[in-house]
C-alpha cells in the first residue's frame, strides 16, 4: 500500500468500542544496507476517541510498519481507523473477547510505503 | 504463611468457642441455633452486596452470567421452563456484554457512566421448603457501584497506564520492516492487498495492487491490518499481562478507594400447591459510601469512613407464610464505620442504629464496636469484634464479641 503526503502530514487514529486500542508506527528509512528509524508515532491513549499526531520528513520514500494492540476492557468491542493525512489506510472493527478469560487480545502488525512529496 | 494458617485455624476454633461460652452465660436460644448465624452479628460493607440469587441463597455455580448473544440464547429456554424445581440464577451487566456495550471513552467520561457502565441485572428463582411446606421463590435486583475518582477504577488506571507508565508504553516495540532494506527503494516485501477490505470505499474499488518498487498510485480506502505473528503476539501479550498486574496491583492495593454502591432487590414467594396467592419476600435497599482520606496514585491513604443504610420493607415472618394472614415487617440499619489501617489488617470502631425492639436478624448488629481485620490469605479474612448489642429478647443491651473469618473476592472495606 501506499500513502502520498507532503513534508508536513498528518497520521490519525480513530477508536471506539469497549477495549483497549493502541498503535504505534515506526517509519523506517532504507539506506546502504540497514533500515534506520526516522520517526515514531505512538497512539497511546486509549481513553480518547481520536488522536492525531503530525511529522515532518524531507522527501523521499519511507517504509512504515503499523502495529495495533486490542484487547478487551469494559466489554470485547472494537472500532478502529487508522488514516494517513486523512486517507483511511487500516481499519477493523469486531469483537475481541473470544474466551471467557478476560483479556483477550489481538494484534496486528502490517505496513505501507509513505511518500514524502 | 504458616503463622498466619495457624492463626486462622485457632480463629475458627475461638469462634466455636464463643458461640458455646454466649450460649450458657447470655441466651436461652444458643447463638449455634439455626435461628441466630454469626453472619447475622455482621454488616455487609461490601459494595453490590443485594443480588437476586442472594437474595435467595442460591450459590453462585447456579447463576450464569450473561456476556453475549450466545450465552443469552442458551439462558433463555431455562427461563421459560415450567419446571419449577429448576434453580436458575442470571446476570447481566449490559454494558460489558456484547449486546448493548459502552465505550470505553464513554465510560471513563463521568461517575454517572462508570455507574451505568457497572450497573447489573440479576434475576433468580428456585424453590424451598420452610417447616415443611414447598414454595417457589424469584427474585430480581438491580446494582451498581463506582469509585469517585476515575483512577481508583482498574479498568481506566490500566487505560492511562498506556500513556503514563514508563513500561507499559513499551507493550508495543519499534518493529523493522519485514524485508531487507535497498536503499533509495521501497521494500520489494509491502504487503499485499489482503483478502478483506474493509469501509464502503474499499469495497467500492478492487483489491489493492501489490506495492511494488515502481508503485506510484494510491489505494483508495482502508483494509483490514495483518495480524502480527505468532511469536510477535505473544511477547506483546506478555508485556501487556506484566502491565496489567502491576496496574492492578498498585490500585487495588490502595484499600480504602473512594466509591458508591447502590442496590435494589425483590423477592416473591408462593406456595407450590397454590392454596395462596404470591407474597412479598420483601424488597431491599441498599446504599453504602466509601470515603478514604489522603489517597494518592501511588499511595494508600491510612483513613476511611464508610456508611451503609439498608431498608427492607415488607420481609414476612417466615412461620407465618403458611397462615391465613402472613405477617410482614419492616426494618432498616445504619452503619458508620472508621477505619485506620492498610490493606492487610484494620482497626475501626463501628456505630449502628440498631433498635431497642422488634429485635431480628439484621437489628442484632453491634451498635457501637471496637474491632480488628487482619488478612489471612488474598480474599480471606480474620474479623474480630467486641462492642454493645440488643439482647435477643430486645430487653436490654450487652457485650459481644466475635471472632470469624470471611471471604470476599473484593478488598472488604
Amino acid at each position: 500500500m501506499l500513502r502520498k503526503v507532503s513534508k508536513n502530514f498528518e497520521m490519525s487514529l480513530d477508536r471506539s468500542g469497549g477495549s483497549i486500542i493502541t498503535a504505534r508506527v515506526d517509519i523506517w528509512k532504507a539506506e546502504e544496507d540497514q533500515w534506520v528509524q526516522v520517526a515514531e508515532l505512538e497512539f497511546n491513549d486509549p481513553l480518547q476517541s481520536s488522536e492525531k499526531l503530525k511529522r515532518k520528513l524531507p522527501a523521499g520514500q519511507y517504509t512504515c510498519v503499523f502495529q495495533c494492540f486490542v484487547e478487551e476492557s469494559l466489554n470485547g468491542r472494537y472500532d478502529f481507523n487508522f488514516a494517513v493525512d486523512a486517507k483511511p489506510t487500516f481499519a477493523d472493527t469486531g469483537d475481541v473477547n473470544t474466551t471467557s478469560a478476560s483479556n483477550d487480545s489481538k494484534i496486528f502488525k502490517d505496513q505501507f510505503i509513505l511518500a514524502v512529496k | 504463611m504458616r503463622l498466619t494458617l495457624l492463626f486462622a485455624i485457632g480463629a475458627l476454633a475461638c469462634t466455636c468457642a464463643l458461640g458455646q461460652e454466649a450460649a450458657k452465660d447470655d441466651d436461652p436460644k444458643p447463638l449455634t441455633d439455626k435461628k441466630y448465624e454469626w453472619k447475622d452479628f455482621l454488616t455487609d460493607t461490601s459494595s453490590g452486596a443485594v443480588t437476586a440469587s442472594g437474595m435467595l441463597g442460591i450459590s453462585g455455580e447456579n447463576v450464569t452470567s450473561i456476556e453475549n448473544v450466545r450465552s443469552l440464547v442458551v439462558a433463555l429456554p431455562s427461563l421459560g421452563s415450567s419446571d419449577s424445581d429448576q434453580t436458575i440464577g442470571l446476570s447481566i451487566t449490559p454494558a460489558r456484554t456484547g449486546i448493548t456495550p459502552m465505550n470505553l471513552q464513554s465510560y471513563a467520561d463521568s461517575f454517572a457512566m462508570r455507574l451505568l457502565g457497572s450497573l447489573t441485572l440479576s434475576y433468580a428463582r428456585g424453590p424451598t421448603e420452610i417447616e415443611g411446606v414447598e414454595y417457589d421463590r424469584e427474585a430480581y435486583a438491580i446494582d451498581t457501584n463506582a469509585f469517585f475518582d476515575d483512577d481508583d477504577d482498574v479498568i481506566i488506571a490500566y487505560a492511562k497506564a498506556f500513556k503514563t507508565d514508563a513500561s507499559c508504553r513499551q507493550i508495543l516495540q519499534a518493529e523493522k520492516p519485514a524485508d531487507p532494506p535497498t536503499a533509495g527503494v521501497p521494500s520489494p516485501a509491502v504487503p499485499e492487498a489482503p483478502a478483506t477490505l474493509a469501509g464502503p470505499a474499499a469495497s467500492a474499488t478492487p483489491a489493492a495492487a501489490p506495492a511494488t518498487s515502481g508503485e506510484t498510485a494510491e489505494t483508495p480506502g482502508s483494509v483490514v491490518p495483518k495480524e502480527a505473528p505468532a511469536d510477535h503476539a505473544v511477547a506483546v501479550k506478555k508485556r501487556a499481562a506484566a502491565c496489567k498486574e502491576k496496574i492492578t496491583k498498585s490500585v487495588t492495593s490502595r484499600w480504602n478507594r473512594s466509591q458508591l454502591s447502590l442496590s435494589y432487590g425483590d423477592a416473591r414467594i408462593r406456595i407450590k400447591d397454590n392454596t395462596k396467592s404470591r407474597e412479598s419476600l420483601g424488597r431491599t435497599f441498599a446504599v453504602s459510601v466509601v470515603y478514604g482520606f489522603g489517597n494518592s496514585k501511588e499511595k494508600s491513604g491510612s483513613f476511611a469512613v464508610t456508611a451503609n443504610y439498608r431498608r427492607t420493607e415488607k420481609e414476612p415472618v417466615l412461620n407465618t407464610l403458611a397462615a391465613a394472614q402472613t405477617v410482614f415487617k419492616d426494618s432498616s440499619l445504619l452503619v458508620a464505620q472508621l477505619k485506620f489501617g492498610n490493606d492487610t489488617s484494620r482497626v475501626f470502631a463501628e456505630f449502628s442504629d440498631a433498635r431497642s425492639h422488634d429485635i431480628t436478624a439484621s437489628q442484632r448488629a453491634f451498635k457501637r464496636a471496637l474491632g480488628i481485620d487482619v488478612r489471612a490469605f488474598e480474599g480471606t479474612w480474620l474479623n474480630l469484634r467486641i462492642g454493645k448489642q440488643r439482647r435477643v429478647d430486645g430487653t436490654d443491651d450487652e457485650t459481644g464479641s466475635l471472632l470469624s473469618i470471611t471471604y470476599s473476592p473484593k478488598a472488604l472495606l
